[in-house]
């Protein structure tokens, strides 16, 4: 199934994207595409304070993606 | 609060819309809003807030005007640098509406001073620059039950949100605690567009006029997310969190919360011991090994444009962005050597001394509050910018 997976703040810097289109299997969790799509740019300390979002709703890690599904990775931020 | 002749004239353009109305504007004129943190969004909030005629502005800043506060904080001049944020800020928003009454708290805010210091408010505007001040305004909020108007930025990225306990969520139900120092990079490493605290601090003053007067639709619920460069935004629908440990159901957080600031820099002759440990060292002790001739190199992971407003002679520069393709070959001889690595306030250096001790490179160590700190504790020939 294809979902994209959109990129904020941190997460720009660290893939050099604003979001990528990936091909993925069906029954996996949001966490689960994490791992998949930052690999060794993963950084478990990062992770735990990011916000996900699918399809712009708020979502635990362990929320299921579906075919089209527009996941969002949005790390905390407070410039002012 | 009766409207003068002189108020129904000056806010005419905004009275006659029927959403506002006299009535509006009577409740304006009653209002006290605080704006916590003059800077990028709380400049254009205070200026819009003042101009729309909020009777009583609290303003809430520790800093003073920086030149390389100019290009977004739009409340400042040149004339203006060195001197306290709120005295000035003060000064240009009377010319603004002579009648608005001021309450100038030179002070940064804290977990142990916002409970008292925003009680006096009905409303407060969070464009403060750090996660303690965010946080202590966030648990403040929810437990004196204020509304909290909150904004970001980084970058070409801006955020807003209202937090109103009993309505939605609070800043704690998307983010439950800070980040762990030197995860997050902020604006003076990062980066910001002038224009966007413009946008957003007019998005916060905007949501803080339609509370007041109560009406439209407050973003009470939805994160704005907006993405100026490519001029997209995004609506997260945020729930609140029943175990949110402020504004949950069995809250355990009943006073504000207070953490440390990764992004403060302790002043000169304020900063305590020099130390040299495994992983970090002071830039003093960096600065002193050099002179010595020690075998140490110092990495400089910052964008060549800062080298060359300031910089270490003996820096060996390699951008951050830059480091995982050039690593091996321009450091890998030095696998077994000592790096000290430098950048702006020890953030980025953070990260890649992370990335080095997990490539090879074990003996990578930081150097604690960066070139800025360098230049107060070691040598102030360097310039700050």
């Amino acid at each position: 199934m294809a979902i994209t997976v959109k990129f904020f703040a941190i997460y720009r810097d660290l893939m050099g994207r604003a979001e990528i289109a990936i091909e993925t299997s069906p029954g996996l969790k949001v966490a689960d595409i994490y791992t998949q799509v930052l690999g060794s740019k993963a950084r478990p300390e990062l992770r735990s304070v990011t916000m996900f979002a699918v399809n712009e709703q708020y979502v635990t890690a362990d929320t299921v993606v579906h075919d089209g599904d527009r996941v969002a990775f949005i790390p905390p931020v407070s410039g002012g | 609060m009766m409207l003068t002749p002189g108020d129904m004239a000056r806010w005419s353009r905004q009275i006659r819309l029927p959403q506002i109305g006299a009535e509006g504007q009577e409740k304006l004129a009653a209002a006290r809003v605080a704006i916590v943190g003059l800077g990028g969004l709380g400049c254009p909030a205070a200026l819009y807030l003042a101009a729309a005629g909020v009777g009583t502005l609290g303003l809430i800043d520790d800093d003073v005007v920086d030149l390389n506060n100019l290009h977004r904080q739009v409340l400042y001049r040149e004339g203006d640098i060195g001197q306290p944020k709120v005295v000035v800020a003060g000064q240009r928003l009377r010319g603004f509406n002579s009648q608005l009454r001021l309450m100038e708290h030179a002070l940064r805010l804290t977990a142990a001073n916002a409970m008292y210091i925003l009680a006096d408010y009905d409303l407060v505007i969070d464009g403060s620059d750090n996660f303690p001040t965010r946080y202590a305004v966030n648990d403040a909020c929810v437990i004196l039950k204020k509304p909290n108007v909150y904004g970001s930025v980084l970058q070409f990225e801006g955020r807003a949100s209202v937090f109103v306990s009993g309505l939605g969520p609070c800043y704690r139900c998307l983010y439950p605690s800070p980040p762990p120092i030197g995860v997050i990079p902020g604006c003076a490493d990062a980066g910001v567009l002038g224009a966007l605290p413009g946008m957003i601090g007019s998005i916060q003053a905007g949501e803080a006029i339609k509370l007041i007067c109560g009406i439209g639709d407050p973003l009470i619920g939805r994160l704005l997310v907006l993405d100026m460069l490519a001029m997209t935004n995004e609506h997260i629908q945020i729930p609140r969190n029943p175990n949110c440990a402020v504004c949950g159901d069995h809250p355990t957080i009943t006073q504000p919360v207070e953490y440390a600031d990764s992004c403060i820099t302790p002043p000169a002759g304020l900063a305590g011991e020099d130390y040299d440990h495994e992983n970090r060292m002071t830039p003093r002790i960096a600065r002193r090994r050099l002179a010595a001739g020690e075998p140490l190199l110092v990495l400089d992971v910052r964008e060549p444009f800062e080298a060359a407003i300031a910089s270490i002679p003996q820096a060996k520069l390699i951008p951050l962005g830059d480091l995982p393709r050039r690593a091996d070959s321009e450091l890998g001889h030095l696998r077994e050597n000592e790096i000290a690595v430098l950048c702006h306030h020890g953030i980025r250096s953070a990260s890649a001394v992370e990335w080095l001790r997990s490539h090879g490179f074990k003996r990578a160590k930081n150097i604690d509050g960066g070139i800025d700190r360098w230049s107060l504790e070691a040598d102030s020939s360097i310039p700050r910018y």
